[in-house]
């Protein structure tokens, strides 16, 4: 095999990579900039399933969805570890037998970031790259 | 279909196309009211089996696929055993109050819909939530969601374990959500009581229609989940009276049952296990079961997959050859079709192995096709 064929195999490689990472959204936690609990990925999916109703250190959360999208996809599968439809049938499960309520949703980044700014114990989720005053946004 | 069911299908669409554009599903905390709703199209048939004389009523070869709704299939194509409709609405009184209601109708029960839940649900703190009125007795993992077919992988969840004559309760619980040490815990405590005229799984054993009571009911859980696992534990006490409209005759009067279950389900990315224990002692007037279910499948993109294998067992040192016994597997594929309704197919194979004084329903093999929505 030639070096300028690997070359242009390690080319190829780092364009179908880049591609891909760029079609995949990358979800940030984002929370009131008050707000300066340690938070990782577990502890917010319990937050956004509502099987707590309090970040860690015991403070209230109110946590919002983002309507369907890439972001919210992303952050189903990498933050929730569940795909569309088994996050349809956790919801069914909870709402019909009188368990936990299901988070609001409002629509888009500027939308989550403006509640989570105006709320002590707001906690959404935006594109990476998303920002604004008065939020802290986790790095995960 | 009859006519009846009909009308309960009927209501429930029309509850669905209202409910709909306002997004009733994903409604946020702020709206006072919201309607939703599920609906589950179910066809099965037996494929073959043991028996060829009638079951009581039942043409055979048959087999059990509700215990505690008495639904039966037979030799011939049916829709109405399992079919149901139901329909939620919560209004919220304050923030902290709400009061709902969910009526559900079923083909099997000819259509009067019922009241499953109407309840008033209280928020005491971030941890505690108190509700009163009418629930569905959780009595295993799946009991309170069994009617919701769209949240679990198979057409129905596994018989062997599912089924006893009493699905609701009226009454008081607590329910405790917390963080211990990483893990979520979600614990209920219930006292109740429960009074079923016309029992309809009793319609199953018995010529007569029988009148059930669980009374003195206490009970309580606990659901551990961390990550890839969750895991349940309950227990259960009340006492049983069985009254025959017909004469009169008590089976039992007043007898004492405890009811014990253990329940673990893991995630791992595409697999999942699905598992429960269950106890059911009721040595105070006549006999203890015991049964298991295992299963286990995989998610491959809108398609799962799943095996599960059950096994009933009763103990009864009155009548030792009167015993239930069974075994049973089922294969089952569930396709996701569209955001919100999900078509399943099930193959059942149930091998009674019941004791010979008990003329029971004998081996069969059953075919069922599902289509199962919220909305």
């Amino acid at each position: 095999m030639s070096t300028t064929r690997d070359g242009r195999l390690a080319l190829v490689f780092a364009l179908a990579c880049g591609a891909a990472g760029a079609a995949l959204a990358e979800p940030v936690l984002v929370v009131n900039a008050a707000n300066a609990v340690p938070l990782d990925d577990e502890a917010a999916a319990k937050i956004f399933l509502r099987q707590v109703k309090t970040f860690p250190d015991g403070s209230p959360a109110s946590p919002v969805n983002q309507k369907e999208g890439s972001t919210t996809e992303a952050f189903r599968s990498q933050v929730l570890k569940k795909n569309a439809a088994q996050f349809k049938a956790y919801w069914a499960q909870q709402v019909f037998t009188g368990g936990a309520k299901p988070p609001p949703e409002v629509d888009g980044d500027d939308a989550v970031l403006k509640f989570v700014a105006e709320t002590p114990g707001g906690i959404g989720y935006v594109d990476s790259g998303k920002t604004r005053a008065g939020v802290r946004l986790i790095k995960r | 279909m009859t006519p009846a069911f009909l009308r309960t299908a009927l209501a429930g669409a029309a509850a669905a196309c209202l409910a709909v554009p306002a997004g009733a599903f994903t409604l946020g905390d702020n709206d006072a009211l919201t309607l939703s709703g599920f609906a589950s199209a179910v066809a099965g048939k037996v494929l073959s089996g043991q028996r060829q004389e009638n079951y009581y009523r039942y043409p055979c070869p048959c087999f059990i696929a509700d215990y505690g709704h008495g639904a039966l299939y037979g030799p011939t194509w049916q829709v109405k055993q399992e079919s149901k409709v139901g329909v939620q609405g919560t209004y919220a009184i304050t923030p902290k109050l709400s009061a709902t209601a969910q009526v559900v109708g079923r083909g099997v029960d000819g259509v009067k819909t019922r009241l499953e839940w109407a309840y008033l649900s209280y928020d005491v703190n971030d941890s505690w939530t108190v509700q009163l009125g009418r629930k569905r007795l959780p009595i295993y993992y799946y009991s309170d969601f069994q009617d919701v077919g769209y949240a679990y992988t198979w057409v129905r969840p596994p018989t062997d374990i599912y089924g006893w004559e009493i699905v609701n309760y009226n009454g008081i619980n607590a329910t405790y959500r917390a963080d211990w040490a990483g893990w979520a815990v979600k614990s209920n405590v219930f006292f109740g009581r429960e009074d079923s005229r016309g029992n309809l799984m009793q319609r199953l054993y018995y010529d007569d229609p029988q009148n059930v009571t669980w009374r003195k009911l206490f009970g309580g859980d606990l659901v551990l989940t961390r990550g890839i696992l969750t895991t349940r534990a309950t227990y259960i006490q009340n006492k049983v009276d069985q009254i025959s409209q017909v004469d009169g005759t008590h089976d039992p009067e007043g007898g004492k049952q405890r009811i014990y279950g253990l329940a673990a389900n893991m995630d791992i990315d595409r697999w999942f296990v699905r598992s429960e224990y269950s106890v059911f002692d009721r040595s105070a007037y006549s006999y203890r079961s015991r049964a298991y279910m295992v299963g286990a499948g995989g998610r491959f993109g809108d398609f799962t997959p799943m095996l599960t294998h059950t096994r009933y067992r009763e103990r009864n040192r009155f009548t030792p050859d009167a015993i239930q016994h069974d075994r049973g597997w089922s294969a089952t594929l569930r396709y996701e079709l569209g955001a919100s309704s999900a078509l399943k197919v099930q193959w059942d194979h149930f091998k009674d192995l019941s004791g010979t004084d008990l003329s029971y329903v004998g081996t069969s093999k059953l075919l069922s096709v599902a289509l199962d929505t919220v909305f």
